[in-house]
């Protein structure tokens, strides 16, 4: 066994390239599900630490819609006696620079919780020093009506010291508070649910969010079990119109459902490009034992039986694997750290503000990606070795009955192939509303559709290989015969290709389209030339408040001849909390919205309140159509209303409600806003407008005041981003497809040594040698990249039409054709395919003839 | 310039060489493995080189072949002098003047049986309708007529090598150098090889040279030289 190991490590180290591209193919592959997989527990884990930070021990939380009434609290507590009930508002806001309207960094986006801290002790203990009760000075906390305190390492990150004052956005307002003291976190763990967070007093809270009287909720600590239940009945019994209960842990579920879609394609392109990675491993170990079958045939002959042979095959493949999953790991670390914070950037960018300490190194993320990688590898290998192990003993494997196997390899690949794109296509179409089984008929389809690749590039060589002779003559044919001969050894490596550029393609694809698709969009969603809103801390909401009466001030702004107002509230519905938007606009406006359903033509009914439109995704997700009844609550009451159109929208993939702003109103019975859009008059200047709007600002008022153009710019910006690290999943993906190629092709050269150097004998110039293998590794890149533009466009619909829909709920306009991403494709594909063939082309040409004949 | 005259014996030389010395460094050692060979072959002649393993046969035959430069003396082929010629100018000669024959065959896996025959017209652009027809011919000539669209790993040893031979002969060479070219067939097969090699160069008066071990082989040639550590010392 001693003799078979040292012959494969001599193997090895002879040829050293093969077991570099084994361990990298390995190690690519690994990097990456591990680099998302770490991203994608970050976030997570993130938005588990600000549901922990905000709700501590309680078990349940008493909500509203839009909040509670505070004298819900003492009820609770007198009348059943729930001494476990602690009232919390809670609210993002923006550190303010002094003197500056610029928008905030997302860094420094804080969370505001009001406490009060007689009622705190049972819920959130990192409040509480570790000796004595309070760990600040109560009375100061209590008292001053502007104390807050902040954990010892968010003071130390802002650079603020106790008694420095700090100013706060808090929608349009600036309001300065005292920092009275910081909490030292008891261990790492209390460090991390204090991150970001600013506590003050309840009632501090209240005045500071213009909430008197109200609270964000009130949560709660119940028994275990029936008593539990028991307990939670009697709360709902007294619950006014819009208020329930929930328990906690729903709520980490809610955070991490709304982004779920997101995260599951960050998880499907981080396993495509482990497949991807599993397809190199299989190519490059099939190659090193099929490059040996003549060493393999001697050592049987010489008396080594089956099992000897396999076990230092397997030997060979877990060290190279071993080698090739530690480097995947640190590599996958490093990719992650720079991953999560695109994802996280993402999430704040499309859903919640959210933050995550130092990048923690998951013990189940790395063990999941060491097992994937290594299992990928074992079971990589198990096709070749099966396959040396039909060597006779007395006869090394010939070329022939190699090419015959893998013919008969190829027709069985395309009848699995066909099977498995048949099975993928009823997978999806039966997938309804399951973006996972989605996936799994997606992955099907690909899987299919590159067991059907050799084929498919054996036909298109095929019809290449005539008119090749043509133009070419010899050369030609000779190019197109190599590699149509070659597919044995190439296949693998030419479907990896294929499927990673169909699969870059159809993303290059969706994104296109999507792009466009979020262009028309903004034409029809922006109108007005001036957008003022309260300042938010996540991209694509306002749910700020701003006064009417600033509104009447501002419209008096000279050039301004038209306004049009929004509010917007998150509110209990039939279908769960959802955004409910309300909208004071004209018909002309109304009539510009993108329906996906239905038409402009309810506006009468929809002006007058006796009608509502909700977006696509919302539609999408609670399976909402038109004339269906949607029931609203509010502290008036609960309202329902036929739903009268679905528009299109994309600024939100949990959807919103749309109503007429005075219907808003009503329900909430205050008539605050939470935007508002200026037209301006034809013959004046938008920027003259809105330096006029920002003149007639208050110094404590904070409002975002922009241009059509810039908001247009902004949110282009923030769909690019969302997209980058699709992006980078995609570039990464691709490398790992063309290393592939690469190790195949210029292996493939190296082995074909003696027939190159045959040719050269018999009179074959370096120059006809470097264009016969260029020609044949360019066609080979040719089919592959060929081969990947159908099923790239049939996996972009897919992506579009399906996944994308179960995903977010949005349907695009159009199919964008994205020839840019064709012709990178193609021509990518060749040339790396080319560049493959430089390297043992440009070898041979300058061996020794005489050398490498005698070499075999 | 002309070829310096050796073992002269009226008409112009197939092949003459001079001096011609071949080192080769093994672990920072030089050897010689040719140590100053003249050799003159005549047009139309058959040769028989002999020698022990390692004596410098196939180093010699390789150089006469341009597939190697020496790194002293020279080497003419028709009066054209073949040592001074840089690497592409020595592969157009190769396909132009010389035919090889190897005793592994080397038959290009990939190309049918008439395309191997046809390769090194077909390397020249000179593989048109007659060059064709003349293949087909040669292939006839040896035999395999019916195999012409087959593939090499189709074929048996000595229908390999009798493939081998007509591509040797396809482009019309002067020269024919076959390395041991019946050390893979069995004794039966390898006379048939011969056999076929020899009437060939024969009716085209093309001049052979062949390295042998075997001394019916040898038997059969005009002249039979030997080398002995790297010097030629019979003939």
């Amino acid at each position: 066994m001693l003799a078979l190991l040292s012959s494969a490590a001599r193997h090895a180290r002879r040829r050293p390239g093969g077991a570099l591209l084994a361990i990298l193919g390995v190690a690519l592959g690994v990097a990456v599900v591990l680099g998302i997989d770490l991203a994608n527990a970050a976030s997570l884990r993130a938005m588990e630490l600000s549901v922990e930070r905000a709700a501590g021990r309680a078990t349940h939380s008493v909500v509203g819609s839009p909040d509670v009434d505070e004298r819900l609290l003492r009820t609770l507590r007198a009348d059943l006696g729930l001494r476990a009930a602690a009232p919390v508002v809670e609210r993002d806001v923006a550190l303010s620079p002094a003197e500056s309207t610029a928008a905030p960094a997302p860094d420094e986006v804080l969370r505001l919780l009001g406490l009060d801290p007689f009622c705190e002790a049972p819920f959130r203990p990192y409040l509480a020093s570790a000796e004595s009760g309070f760990a600040v000075d109560l009375d100061r906390f209590l008292a001053s009506p502007d104390a807050v305190l902040l954990g010892a390492e968010t003071a130390r990150r802002l650079g603020v010291e106790v008694g420095a004052r700090l100013d706060l956005r808090l929608g349009a307002e600036r309001r300065s508070v005292e920092l009275i003291g910081v909490l030292e976190p008891r261990d790492g763990f209390d460090a991390e649910l204090l991150r970001g967070l600013m506590l003050c007093d309840i009632a501090t809270a209240q005045e500071l969010t213009g909430s008197l009287g109200r609270l964000t909720r009130i949560d709660l600590v119940l028994d275990d079990g029936p008593a539990g239940e028991a307990q939670r009945a009697q709360v709902e019994a007294l619950l006014g119109p819009g208020e329930r209960i929930e328990s906690t842990g729903a709520r980490v579920g809610t955070l991490a459902r709304l982004t779920r879609g997101f995260r599951l394609n960050l998880q499907a392109l981080s396993l495509l490009a482990l497949v991807v990675g599993g397809f190199l491993v299989f190519n490059a170990l099939s190659f090193a034992v099929v490059e040996r079958r003549e060493e393999l045939g001697l050592l049987r002959t010489l008396g080594a039986t089956r099992a000897q042979v396999s076990v230092a095959i397997l030997i060979e493949t877990g060290l190279l694997a071993g080698v090739g999953v530690v480097l995947g790991l640190v590599l996958g670390t490093a990719l992650g750290a720079g991953l999560v914070h695109l994802v996280l950037r993402t999430i704040n960018d499309l859903y919640f503000s959210l933050e995550v300490g130092a990048s923690t190194l998951a013990p189940g993320s790395l063990g999941k990606a060491a097992v994937l990688g290594l299992v990928t590898s074992m079971v990589a290998v198990l096709a070749p070795l099966r396959e040396a192990l039909r060597i006779e003993p007395h006869r090394a494997l010939q070329r022939s009955s190699l090419e015959q196997r893998a013919q008969s390899r190829a027709r069985l690949g395309l009848v699995l192939g066909a099977v498995l794109l048949i099975l993928g296509a009823a997978v999806i179409a039966a997938a309804g509303r399951s973006i996972q089984i989605s996936y799994a008929g997606l992955f099907a389809g690909l899987v299919g559709a590159a067991l059907i690749a050799p084929r498919a590039t054996d036909l298109l060589l095929g019809l290449a290989e005539g008119p090749l002779a043509r133009l070419l003559g010899g050369t030609g044919r000779m190019a197109a015969r190599g590699a149509r001969r070659s597919l044995s050894r190439t296949s693998v490596a030419v479907a990896a290709l294929s499927v990673a550029l169909a699969a870059s393609l159809g993303v290059a694809v969706l994104v296109t389209s999507f792009r466009a698709t979020v262009v028309t969009w903004l034409d029809s969603a922006l109108v007005g030339d001036v957008f003022v809103t309260s300042p938010s801390l996540t991209a694509t909401r306002t749910t700020g408040s701003i006064d009417p009466s600033l509104v009447e001030r501002l419209e008096r702004t000279p050039g301004i001849v038209g306004t049009q107002t929004f509010r917007g509230r998150v509110l209990q519905t039939s279908v769960g909390r959802v955004q409910v938007i309300g909208v004071g606009i004209d018909r002309a406006r109304f009539e510009r919205y993108l329906f996906a359903e239905g038409s402009a033509a309810i506006w009468d009914d929809f002006a007058a309140g006796r009608a509502c439109v909700v977006t696509e995704p919302l539609a999408f997700h609670h399976g909402l159509s038109l004339g269906d009844e949607f029931e609203i609550e509010s502290p008036g009451g609960a309202l329902t209303l036929p739903i009268g159109a679905v528009t299109r929208d994309y600024a939100s993939d949990s959807g919103v409600v749309v109503v007429h702003l005075e219907l808003l109103n009503g329900l909430l019975e205050d008539e605050r806003l939470s935007s508002f859009t200026f037209e301006v008059a034809q013959d004046a200047s938008v920027d003259a407008v809105i330096a006029g709007l920002r003149e007639r600002l208050a110094p404590d008022e904070d409002l975002q005041i922009r241009s059509n153009r810039s908001l247009r710019a902004e949110t282009l910006r923030v769909f690019d981003r969302t997209f980058a690290v699709t992006s980078v999943l995609r570039a990464l993906t691709l490398v790992v497809a063309l290393v592939g190629v690469f190790s195949a092709l210029s292996a493939l050269g190296l082995d074909a040594r003696r027939e190159l150097a045959t040719l050269r004998a018999v009179g074959m110039t370096p120059g006809q040698l470097w264009r016969t293998l260029s020609t044949q590794h360019a066609l080979l890149g040719a089919a592959a990249g060929l081969y990947a533009i159908p099923l790239g466009y049939a996996l972009a619909w897919c992506m579009v039409a399906v996944i994308n829909r179960q995903a977010f709920g949005w349907t695009l306009l159009d199919l964008e054709p994205a020839y840019g991403a064709v012709a990178t494709a193609v021509v990518g594909s060749v040339v790396v395919a080319v560049l493959a063939g430089a390297w043992p082309a440009r070898r041979v040409s300058r061996s020794s003839v005489v050398e490498a004949l005698r070499d075999e | 310039m002309t070829a310096p005259e050796i073992h002269n014996t009226g008409g112009p030389a197939a092949v003459q060489t001079h001096g011609l010395v071949r080192r080769v460094s093994e672990g920072g050692v030089e050897r010689e493995i040719l140590r100053g060979v003249d050799l003159r072959l005549e047009r139309g002649e058959f040769v028989a080189l002999l020698g022990r393993s390692g004596s410098g046969k196939s180093t010699l035959l390789n150089l006469l072949g341009g597939l190697d430069a020496p790194d002293e003396g020279e080497i003419w082929i028709d009066d054209q002098r073949v040592d001074t010629l840089d690497e592409t100018a020595r592969t157009v000669l190769r396909r132009r003047r010389i035919g090889f024959v190897f005793q592994a065959f080397n038959l290009v896996p990939t190309l049918t049986v008439l395309e191997n025959v046809l390769l090194p017209l077909e390397l020249d652009g000179r593989a048109d309708r007659a060059a064709r027809a003349r293949a087909r011919e040669l292939l006839v000539d040896v035999g395999l007529g019916d195999r012409a669209d087959s593939f090499p790993d189709r074929l048996s040893g000595g229908e390999q090598q009798r493939v081998a031979v007509a591509r040797a002969l396809a482009g019309e060479p002067a020269l024919v150098l076959a390395d041991e070219p019946t050390g893979n067939l069995d004794h039966e097969t390898g006379n048939g090889v011969l056999d076929l090699l020899e009437r060939l160069v024969r009716e085209r008066g093309v001049t052979l040279l062949v390295v042998t071990h075997s001394a019916e082989a040898a038997g059969r040639a005009d002249r039979a030289l030997e080398m002995d550590d790297g010097r030629l010392v019979g003939g």
